[in-house]
């Protein structure tokens, strides 16, 4: 399948503080990528070197054939940009707003824009300013919708919206995505309801990778088994067959790739003592912080 | 396109740019109700030896609205764009970004030459009814100093608010601040006469000077 986007080799560093090394991730034509982690784990970043607001230390990032270094504006035009916190021209009303950007896309999709903007309950000339951050986050999503792009590049779009409004903003897009063949590419530290919306997860944690797959794929493969154990003071080695772990009193929550039975045999080859063996099912929020821990 | 950008930022400048016109109005309608005032009432054959022969300047007044017009339409214009970073929604935009840097620049000078001209009639024209056509070619030869300040501190504004780091914010102002005192440094009227030349070739000069700012953006100076 056509990679829309092909991030190869990328390295950033602010200063001396390293972001990540050798970043490799393609996004395939139609699916919906998620980039996932804790705040200051380099989403942004990413998502600024593949808008070409920040030069790479090395590596690169091509997007529909062109270096993100300089995109051309054909190719500015088929990328839907949501900034964070759903930044817009807030010095505009509704009719502005879709006055200004229709002049700049041939495709324009005018009702697509308003059809979403009758949904609000604000007047055509309510400056974006006043209006609440879910109203804006529709106004931001109208806008793209009615530009018609092929790559869609949200940043933290979940940033500030009730739940309501959270779970609008996610069955709008994925429908959107999906009927419309859309690419999507959105980066967030709130996972909930992510599930919902997309197919594959790279989830970062400070300086690497933790997790570049398909979310049914993680889904499935990454569990949680939760166990008390006799000794208080246990400790387990991380990078093996454990993931990572939290431990509060006796209880354990592991978190593992391998399965039960694994898991089992690890702990009675670490002479582990342990009673109320079970594995838990996760959602993906139980399975990020599992894996990224809660600190 | 460029009906497009003109329209976002008339939507930004349109309220700085009334009030600007407003503030040089009122300005100039007490300069002429003064010189009126001083024909009419006062000392007039002093005055007018002071004019003539003294070269003084009777709109001192109005010596600093066009510096203060262009840096309030610079700071309506560029501030929207940098607060939370609105200028990375603009360098989105289907453009070359320096042409959309560029294209920011000409609707801001677009509107400062037509809020200039307007402001200089509404000065010039006035005086022919009181002076002869010496001394209002000798004030408009004495204004032209003043909106060049005026244009420059424009472009110094866009290149301060646009910049990502604070130490070149700092470094840009003195500079900008040392290179508009220049504009300022005599109070008889004509002084310019052979100098506002070479100005206006700095000042075109600087007025591209933004560019550097918007590529530093892009480069991820922020």
């Amino acid at each position: 399948m056509e990679n829309i986007v092909e991030c190869r080799n990328l390295t950033h560093y602010y200063g001396d503080k390293m972001v990540y090394e050798d970043l490799n991730f393609n996004i395939k034509k139609g699916s919906i990528l998620g980039l996932l982690g804790k705040n200051g784990t380099g989403k942004t970043t990413t998502i600024n070197i593949l808008n070409g607001y920040l030069t790479p230390r090395s590596g690169e990032c091509i997007i529909l054939g062109e270096n993100s270094k300089n995109l051309s504006p054909y190719v500015k035009s088929q990328i839907g940009y949501l900034i964070e916190n759903h930044v817009q021209y807030a010095f505009m009303n509704i009719y502005q707003i879709e006055k200004f950007y229709s002049g700049f896309y041939p495709n324009w999709k005018r009702d697509a824009y308003y059809d979403l903007m009758a949904k609000l309950k604000v007047t055509p000339k309510q400056k974006i300013s006043t209006m609440s951050c879910g109203q804006r986050s529709q106004v931001a999503l109208g806008l793209i919708l009615a530009q018609d792009p092929q790559l869609l590049v949200l940043d933290d779009f979940t940033m500030g919206l009730d739940p309501g409004y959270r779970r609008l903003f996610i069955d709008y897009l994925r429908n959107y995505a999906k009927a419309e063949g859309k690419t999507v590419f959105t980066t967030s530290h709130i996972i909930q309801d992510m599930e919902r919306l997309i197919d594959e997860c790279i989830v970062f944690d400070y300086n690497k990778v933790l997790v570049y797959m398909p979310v049914q794929e993680f889904m499935t493969t990454f569990k949680q088994f939760d166990f008390e154990v006799t000794n208080p003071n246990v400790e387990f080695d991380k990078g093996g067959l454990v993931e990572n772990y939290e431990k509060m009193d006796n209880s354990i929550e592991l978190f593992s790739y391998s399965t039960e039975e694994e898991v089992k045999s690890y702990l009675a080859s670490q002479g582990i003592e342990y009673s109320n063996f079970k594995q838990v099912p996760m959602t993906l929020e139980d399975a990020f912080i599992g894996l990224t821990g809660k600190y | 396109m460029w009906k497009s950008m003109f329209y976002k930022e008339w939507i930004k400048v349109r309220l700085a740019s009334i009030l600007s016109l407003a503030v040089g109005t009122v300005a100039i309608l007490g300069i002429y109700l003064n010189v009126r005032h001083t024909f009419i009432i006062t000392n007039a054959h002093e005055f007018w030896d002071g004019i003539i022969n003294q070269r003084h300047i009777y709109f001192k007044l109005f010596k600093y609205i066009p510096l203060g017009i262009g840096i309030l339409i610079g700071l309506s214009q560029f501030l929207p764009e940098v607060k939370d970073k609105r200028i990375k929604l603009t360098l989105h935009l289907p453009l070359n970004e320096e042409k959309a840097g560029l294209k920011m620049v000409a609707f801001g000078l677009t509107c400062l030459l037509t809020l200039y001209s307007i402001l200089s009639a509404l000065l010039i024209l006035p005086g022919r009814y009181y002076f002869p056509y010496e001394v209002v070619a000798l004030s408009a030869n004495t204004i032209i100093p003043w909106f060049s300040a005026g244009l420059a501190a424009y472009f110094i504004t866009g290149l301060i608010t646009i910049e990502p780091l604070w130490k070149y914010k700092v470094f840009y102002t003195l500079l900008g601040f040392a290179f508009i005192n220049l504009f300022y440094q005599s109070d008889l009227a004509g002084a310019y006469q052979y100098a506002w030349l070479p100005f206006l070739g700095i000042i075109s000069l600087v007025s591209i000077s933004i560019l550097f700012s918007i590529y530093r953006f892009r480069k991820g100076e922020m």
